[in-house]
């Protein structure tokens, strides 16, 4: 009699396998550094080629070759930092605060707009809305419900205005800041909440006809956007990627701020985000 | 060789049993040949012989182990004594011939050698094969696709299984039902020639009298699951060998 | 809007930069197949051997099989991360269970007697299904593999919009950007490689052993694919945090509305498809109009088949806006195309003697259709409009996902909010009740005395 019925010796064989393929790769190191950015353009190729100053550049400054991610959703990109996909990312407000609490993530730099940012109410020209309340039974249009100034800020300025968006207004995610400019400069839409750098680049690069899209509010100053580092990610490699950002100067790199969409880069830290956690948590986001 | 003895089957759903207290014994080399109507629990008999059919009474007794108290390891032992040839359609038509000719030596192989035989046939094993085809007569279809091959063709590829399998008894269930008659001659005379060189009990059932009268030693009447002595040249109970 | 996806862009950077995302998505359908293919053939084999357990097993690929895929990409890009790697995974266990429940059914089906005449020369399970169970079934088994294979193709595109990268990920991004062009040359695209899929298997079929040569595109789609880092200790406190699931006073308020619009989407795309279908099918079946009408209608079912539930989502979402409307004519497009292709299918499979009778009267085409056609076709309709209905609210909480609403919806927005909990919570509410509906077709047909009918 053999020691094992055959059905045994099989499954063992698989099982060393199986082993042996999950051991080999994880042994291999990466040589090259992953950065995530939010899809705040949609994250196809082009988006990706369109970026491509950017990762040359940091591919200069960090002295290693650099591979620019879009994941399709905010969720995702903070899920690679988790499972170490991406060593390095960049954020919205809110999902840095998810981020930092689930996985440690440390705050490096963000643009000084980022530390007293607007989140704009638009609407399609003509249409009588004036103020908040005015929204009332109308169709809206968040971006992403990790987003910040797409989301989270807007929501907040709803409700201290006496709108509850569940039950006064019929609103929609629609995944990204330029979709919600687009869906209610198309009239898709009749209003949306964006952020205020997404909307003055659109309508910079004419990729929105200024004509058909008005603003009616601007929501106070908040911390949003910032660039972070996983925490196993060496320190010393943490600090020079954020040299390369502190570095930028307007006139010289004119070509990487107009991707960033800023002019002037400053440190970031975890403590001016504590309001924001204050209203994610109020707001059941968090 | 083979002897059975009361054996009762009952099919769960029916009031009366297919098989009623029926006893046979088969010798090393003896032709039985038990004829009966269609219904009247040929195939389920057969079916029992080897194993497959839950019975509610009885002993078949093969080569001196109960085959119905056999599990496992030493059941496929007792199964690889008795060589089953049936109407047809338990070749596999995909295969080629010598495939279906060695799968009656799966039985003695190891799993990586029938596995092994699948891709890569030696020499050997082929030249078994095609001595178990030429003592059948169509040595040539070695290699042919077993589903192009005529009935009566693949009732001798059937046979030729059989006899790879060197069993002690050999169960054949109408294996000439489906063929014409010169051929249904031509292989019962086959049959039972091959069944006496080789000392194999040989049972097989039929539905022709003539046929039964004309080669076997023995013929039993099967109906209504109640075995009965056929009237005619038959004999008298056998003692067990 | 509709004239915003005329003309696609068919620049030739654009088709250069779309090479890279269309590879992505292939080869998570090869390598997602090969390792179904290598788990899912054994463990079918298990059940159709029959031997203790069998029933354990089938049971679990049954279960396996009823969660949704794009749920189960959802957990893969939680577990592997983003990229090809988690939709490879998630297809390789959403197709696993598949391959192994259909093929476990071949296996159940095959004829039992020259199965017995191998065990009966004392062959061991093993020697059996090799010289047995599977030279029966290789054609069938070859036929259900492209046929799952094609499907793959599809699931890799859903599975690429929630993370995995590719062609779906590329579709979600155009649309998103409000790109329309591009979404069409993408949609175009996408209905060129699954008919270029559909010539493949019916190569197969006739040569099977030319299956052999789809392992080395799998191997080297594993070897492209395989993920670098299985972070299995991030893996591990994730799900973990997906247990105990529990929902939240108000979300457990909205279930049952949430499960009414999911079953509505459900119940209205079916009905929607088998509607339009009926009319299509016969005018895609050969032996009903003249040759060059069927072809026009089955290329149009073609088309409608070819781009997935989740996708006609996507585009209907930007057209008619969010809301279960958007997800029943989502359902309904893809449906349709199945559908009708079955119907023409069945209609063509009718007996000819009772048809031949007729035509013998004299009657016209449509009486013909009418009095001998349709009546001998209408149990197999019935069985596929009913597995299709079953198939749809599988679909519905997936298309929920993307704006239609329903407890796909819930699910995504709680996933999306790292509410891995409550994600939980619906994703075992979702599969309880595609469970059920599973059960429940299953007894309908076994009363009407139905025949199972393979996908």
């Amino acid at each position: 009699m053999p020691l094992l019925p055959t059905a045994a010796r099989l499954v063992a064989l698989a099982v060393l396998l199986l082993v042996a393929a999950i051991a080999a790769p994880e042994a291999a190191a990466r040589d090259s550094i992953r950065v995530g950015m939010i899809p705040d353009a949609g994250s196809t190729q082009v988006s990706v080629e369109e970026k491509a100053p950017l990762r040359d550049y940091l591919a200069k400054a960090m002295g290693q070759s650099v591979e620019l991610i879009i994941p399709t959703n905010y969720n995702a990109t903070v899920e690679a930092l988790g499972n170490e996909t991406l060593d390095f990312a960049y954020l919205g407000g809110l999902t840095y605060i998810k981020a930092h609490q689930l996985y440690g993530v440390v705050p490096i730099v963000q643009r000084d707009a980022d530390r007293e940012f607007h989140a704009l109410f638009i609407v399609r020209s003509g249409l009588p809305i004036q103020s908040l309340q005015d929204l009332k039974g109308r169709t809206f249009a968040f971006g992403d419900i990790n987003s910040t100034s797409g989301h989270l800020m807007p929501f907040e300025a709803l409700r201290r205005a006496g709108i509850d968006a569940d039950k006064d207004l019929k609103y929609r995610y629609t995944g990204s800041h330029p979709a919600t400019a687009k869906a209610v400069e198309t009239g898709a839409i009749d209003a949306g909440a964006i952020d205020e750098s997404v909307y003055q680049a659109m309508q910079k690069d004419g990729k929105l006809d200024g004509a058909k899209v008005r603003v009616f509010f601007t929501t106070p100053p908040f911390v949003d956007y910032v660039w972070v580092g996983r925490m196993q990610v060496d320190a010393a490699v943490r600090a020079k990627f954020g040299e390369a950002f502190l570095a930028l100067q307007p006139g010289r790199d004119d070509r990487i701020l107009a991707i960033l969409r800023g002019n002037k880069f400053v440190r970031a830290t975890d403590d001016e985000y504590d309001t924001l956690r204050r209203v994610a948590t109020d707001l059941k986001l968090f | 060789m083979l002897l059975i003895q009361n054996l009762t089957v009952r099919y769960r759903r029916k009031a009366t049993a297919t098989l009623r207290e029926v006893s046979i014994s088969v010798g090393a080399g003896e032709r039985v040949a038990i004829i009966g109507p269609s219904g009247s629990g040929k195939t389920t008999l057969f079916r029992a012989i080897s194993g497959f059919v839950p019975t509610e009474t009885g002993r078949i007794m093969v080569a001196g182990a109960d085959i119905l108290q056999a599990r496992g390891g030493q059941l496929r032992t007792l199964r690889r004594g008795i060589g089953v040839i049936a109407q047809q359609h338990d070749l596999i038509e995909r295969m080629r011939v010598y495939h279906n000719v060695m799968a009656g030596a799966l039985g003695r192989w190891s799993t990586t050698r029938a596995l092994r035989f699948l891709f890569w046939p030696l020499c050997g094993e082929l030249d078994e094969a095609r001595v178990a085809l030429e003592r059948v007569g169509i040595a040539e279809k070695l290699r042919a696709r077993t589903g192009e091959l005529s009935g009566g063709q693949q009732q001798r590829v059937a046979i030729a299984r059989a006899l790879v399998q060197q069993p002690v008894i050999m169960l054949a269930d109408e294996p000439v039902a489906s063929l014409d008659p010169d051929l249904s001659q031509h292989i019962l005379s086959l049959l039972c020639q091959l069944a006496g060189e080789a000392r194999i009990a040989l049972l097989c059932s039929l539905h022709q009298h003539d046929l039964a009268e004309r080669y076997f030693d023995r013929i039993l009447h099967l109906q209504g699951g109640v075995l009965s002595d056929y009237a005619g040249p038959a004999v008298q109970f056998a003692t067990a060998s | 809007m509709l004239a915003g996806f005329f003309p696609p862009d068919l620049s030739l950077s654009y088709l250069a930069a779309l090479t890279v995302p269309l590879m992505q998505t292939i080869s998570m359908a090869a390598g997602g197949m090969l390792i179904a293919c290598l788990i899912g053939l054994p463990l079918a084999m298990f059940v159709g051997a029959q031997v203790r357990g069998a029933r354990l097993a089938y049971g679990l690929l049954s279960g396996l099989r009823a969660i949704p895929d794009l749920t189960l990409a959802i957990l893969c890009v939680v577990v592997v991360g983003i990229g090809p790697a988690a939709g490879m995974l998630a297809l390789a266990i959403f197709y696993a269970a598949m391959i192994g429940k259909v093929f476990a059914d071949l296996f159940l089906a095959a004829d039992w007697r020259p199965i017995e005449a191998l065990r009966s020369v004392g062959a061991t399970r093993l020697m059996v299904a090799f010289y047995g169970l599977l030279p029966m079934t290789l054609t069938n088994l070859v036929s259900m593999g492209c046929y799952s294979f094609e499907c793959a193709v599809r699931a890799a595109v859903i599975v690429g919009a929630v993370g995995g990268g590719g062609l779906g990920a590329e579709l979600v991004g155009t649309i998103n950007a409000f790109d329309y062009g591009r979404a069409t040359t993408l949609i175009i695209l996408l209905v060129i490689v699954v008919s270029a899929l559909d010539s493949l298997s019916w190569l197969l079929r006739r040569h099977p052993r030319a299956v052999l040569l789809l392992i080395p595109l799998g191997l080297a789609a594993l070897w492209a694919n395989w993920p670098e880092t299985l972070a299995l200790r991030h893996a591990a406190t994730t799900i973990g945090g997906m247990f105990p699931p529990a929902l939240p006073l108000p979300a457990l308020q909205a279930l049952p509305r949430l499960l009414l619009e999911t079953a509505f989407i459900a119940g209205a795309g079916t009905l929607l498809a088998a509607v339009l279908a009926v009319p299509l099918g016969l005018l895609a079946a050969r032996n009903l109009v003249p040759a060059p009408v069927a072809m026009a209608t089955r290329m149009l079912l073609e088309v409608l088949r070819a781009v997935p539930e989740v996708i006609w989502g996507l585009v209907l979402v930007t057209l008619v806006g969010v809301g279960p409307i958007a997800g029943v004519v989502a359902l309904g497009l893809h449906s349709v195309g199945v559908l009708g292709k079955l119907y023409a299918e069945a209609c063509e499979n009718v007996r000819r003697a009772p048809v031949q009778a007729l035509e013998a009267t004299g009657a016209r085409r449509l009486a013909v259709a009418c009095y001998a056609i349709l009546p001998l076709a209408s149990a197999p309709v019935a069985i596929h409009t009913l597995f299709r209905l079953e198939w749809n609210l599988r679909a519905a909480s997936v298309v929920g996902m993307i704006g239609a609403g329903g407890i796909g919806q819930a699910l995504y927005n709680a996933q999306q909010l790292f509410f891995y909990d409550q994600m939980m919570a619906y994703v075992l509410i979702t599969w309880a009740i595609v469970l059920l509906a599973d059960a429940l077709s299953d007894w309908t047909r076994r009363r009407l005395g139905w025949a199972t009918v393979i996908a």
